[in-house]
């Protein structure tokens, strides 16, 4: 029997407020949790689209840069596979938020770029595909770097789950102009840490009005864990129990106290290096011609030379492995970066396929001649050394090759205590880190945040268990 | 004994009114249901779970709240809000005040100070904290050289912790147009008959400003302070692209600790506790506002 009751104004609201009420619930709800897509054998391919084509989205890093590398590199895999349609998606500022996002959404790209000490807690979560059936499915292995960073970057509680796209070396940039006026002769690889503090002072001097600094923590800005990696090292301490899930902080060592108190704190107090309120204006680096020796990255050489270096004209310049210390290798960043499978992947193979073109040595070309150092330290030297070493005019290309055949990342841990947790902004370590270049002593700052070091760690796994 | 008054039944146009009121409301309800009162309940939600928003949320009861009576960067971060919210506000408040009675005189070219005060108001946040980097900087900064000309070596602005609040307070100078041409318009609204009539009495211009423009000018100085207080407490942005939050957390903000916990820390429950932390906080000082405000301004049609 159907009634002809009216629907009052206010029955009317009401329900209206409750459907928009439970729609707007609905949309806010977290989607439910990605369901694994079975990589390899059985791995339920998605329909192709209309013409046979499948379609896939590869998340690319937001730099310009980028865009282009996997522009050129998916036109490429497309003459090669044309059944695959990869996209390219950038989200450029706050790139990890929006992974998150995605993740949360349960709409994440098929292959997603991370930094590989960034992707831990998304495997521990079990939103990521191991690659481990389809690279012995390929024969694939020999993709992988055999040394103990590209495992801890690539590989979570035994699986792989991380490719090896690029990567990022840390080294010792010298400004020849400054060794020259100081009549110092430059630095050379199995140089020391002695001869580098030597050298620090002696190309320390002020001309006219203009100061110049010997040394400078970093090009950009001053201090951070992450820049002080090989002069902690240097000497075969390590600040963890372990650099992968570590339990124990292990800061308060003799060595680790020196280095950083002259490194952060000393070079600072005695006007070896420009403080970070010097370096903030962005004037006082060694690409102005204002600092002798600075520890960067690839991602710098733009600044010495090249198309549009800092300082007109650029600034002659070459790298140097850093100086040993008792351990008599490299100990500094690398960095190793790559794509992981998303588990809710609908077209898993097609993604691996153009993950593994990526490491090939087409891929690898691209990667190259986009200006990204290549993946492996063999591959920077053939392709990416002869490049670099043209383009930004400096010799030592190699230098960056053995930093990533020796040198290590920070700290990996899963979900609650990924990176930034540990060592990130606000952290027990940006706070030391802030204490030691504003002139507390290395040891007094971190005394200070040992403790809550290791509280973290320690809450990390309370809760992990 | 009160007449039961029948409701009469609406006509077909008044109907038709009534539709179309909503449905001309109804882009603005949506958006409100959907994107506000939507996520308000969600995060009121997660105030309970833990969620790191790559599984499905953990139900972990009073955990989030036990979580911030242990965290001492809550109490950091809500000192500093503190901070920069009590002496900021009324510094804003008094400066703004000056300005507007300053641009309320017959001055030349009156028009034209009034945008230029107000025209930082229209800047970007980021862009002018970009701008704000540059006039902070230690060695070639406006700040800096201007304290060399009278012999002082200049301030490590945003270095040095003790510092860095204070320097934000100064930033803050840089968006008081809206305060100050709310202060203008109350002002202008001031009867000159009452100036006049206190002028003849042998009131002075002090005696004027406090006796007269002042409680006439109390309702929008208390508008003024709502806003400000309520506003000061989300301070974010600066803090955030200029000092991450530093030195030494002396610009950790509240706002910037819950951002921190969401999206870096993969601690949306306990993000969204935190949120709700300080909404009630500032609920709290709006209330007690108000409950002052009731006693201290003056309402002119108000019996």
């Amino acid at each position: 029997m159907v009634g002809n009751k009216r629907v009052s104004r206010r029955e009317l609201l009401r329900g209206a407020l409750v459907v928009m009420g439970g729609a707007a619930l609905a949309a806010c709800a977290p989607a439910a949790p990605a369901q694994p897509a079975a990589p390899a054998e059985g791995a339920a391919q998605a329909p192709a689209a209309a013409g046979g084509v499948i379609e896939i989205r590869i998340a690319a890093w937001g730099d310009v840069t980028d865009k282009q590398v996997y522009e050129a590199i998916v036109a490429d895999f497309m003459k090669a596979e044309p059944g695959i349609k990869p996209t390219v998606e950038q989200y450029p500022g706050g790139y990890y938020e929006k992974i998150q996002a995605n993740f949360a959404a349960n709409t994440p790209a098929d292959l997603i770029y991370f930094q590989g000490w960034s992707w831990q807690p998304f495997a521990d979560k079990d939103v990521l595909a191991p690659l481990d059936d389809y690279i012995q499915q390929d024969q694939a292995k020999g993709f992988w770097v055999d040394n103990e960073n590209y495992i801890a970057n690539t590989m979570w509680q035994g699986k792989t789950y991380m490719s090896v796209a690029d990567t990022g070396s840390v080294v010792m940039f010298y400004s020849k102009e400054l060794f020259d006026k100081a009549g110092v002769p430059y630095p050379v690889d199995g140089w020391s840490y002695a001869d580098f503090q030597s050298a620090v002072e002696k190309t320390t001097f002020k001309e006219g009005d203009i100061q110049y600094y010997g040394y400078a923590q970093a090009g950009g800005w001053n201090g951070t864990y992450l820049r002080s990696l090989h002069w902690m090292r240097m000497n075969g301490s390590l600040e963890w129990d372990q650099i992968v899930e570590p339990k124990e902080a292990r800061w308060l060592q003799d060595d680790i106290i020196n280095a950083l108190q002259y490194t952060v704190v000393d070079t600072i107090a005695r006007g070896l290096c420009p403080s970070p309120a010097t370096i903030q204006g962005g004037g006082v680096t060694i690409a102005t011609g204002r600092v002798a020796l600075t520890m960067e990255g690839p991602w710098f050489l733009a600044q010495m030379q090249g198309d549009k270096p800092a300082r007109e004209g650029g600034v002659p310049f070459d790298v140097v492995e850093p100086p040993l210390g008792a351990t008599g290798k490299d100990e500094t960043i690398a960095e190793v970066h790559g794509q992981v499978l998303a588990k809710a992947s609908k077209n898993p193979d097609a993604a691996w396929k153009l993950m593994k073109y990526i490491m090939t040595d087409e891929g690898q070309k691209r990667i190259a001649e986009g200006g990204r150092m290549c993946g492996t330290p063999d591959n920077i030297e053939k392709y990416w050394v002869p490049i670099a070493q043209e383009k930004y005019k400096f010799t030592n290309g190699k230098a960056f090759a053995n930093a990533m055949r020796t040198g290590r990342n920070p700290i990996f841990a899963g979900a609650g205590a990924n990176y930034d947790a540990v060592a990130g902004q606000g952290t027990p370590l940006a706070v030391a880190w802030d204490a030691m270049l504003n002139g507390t002593s290395a040891r007094d700052a971190l005394t200070e945040a040992q403790p809550k070091l290791q509280k973290i760690l320690d809450d990390y796994w309370a809760k992990k268990q | 004994m009160a007449a039961i008054v029948k409701r009469r039944r609406p006509s077909g146009v008044q109907l038709a009114e009534w539709r179309d009121g909503w449905l001309f409301a109804s882009p603005f309800l949506l958006g409100v249901l959907f994107f506000w009162v939507g996520p308000m309940l969600y995060s009121l939600f997660l105030v309970t779970q833990d969620w790191d928003m790559l599984g499905a949320p953990q139900y972990i009861g009073l955990g989030n709240i036990r979580h911030i009576l242990e965290d001492e960067l809550v109490k950091k971060s809500l000192g500093n809000t503190a901070y920069y919210t009590f002496i900021g506000v009324p510094i804003q408040l008094l400066i703004a005040l000056l300005l507007a009675i300053a641009l309320n005189q017959d001055l030349r070219g009156r028009s034209f100070y009034r945008t230029v005060f107000y025209l930082p108001a229209i800047t970007p946040a980021v862009a002018s904290a970009v701008v704000w980097n540059q006039i902070f900087n230690a060695d070639f900064g406006v700040l800096n050289n201007i304290l060399r000309l009278f012999g002082h070596p200049g301030i490590k602005w945003l270095f040095e912790p003790s510092v860095a609040k204070p320097a934000f307070i100064l930033m803050s100078l840089w968006g008081i147009g809206p305060q100050m041409v709310i202060f203008l318009a109350g002002l202008q609204n001031v009867p000159a008959e009452l100036l006049e009539a206190a002028q003849i009495d042998g009131a002075t211009s002090w005696q004027r400003f406090w006796s007269v423009s002042l409680p006439i000018l109390s309702p929008v100085l208390f508008f003024n302070f709502v806003i400000g207080i309520i506003g000061s407490f989300q301070v974010f942005t600066n803090a955030f692209v200029m000092t991450n939050g530093g030195p030494q957390n002396a610009t950790l903000f509240m706002v910037l600790y819950i951002y921190l916990n969401a999206f870096r820390f993969f601690r949306m429950g306990y993000a969204a506790t935190l949120a709700w932390m300080l909404f009630w906080i500032i609920m709290f000082f709006t209330f007690l506002q108000f409950r002052i405000g009731n006693r201290l301004v003056y309402y002119e049609g108000k019996v």
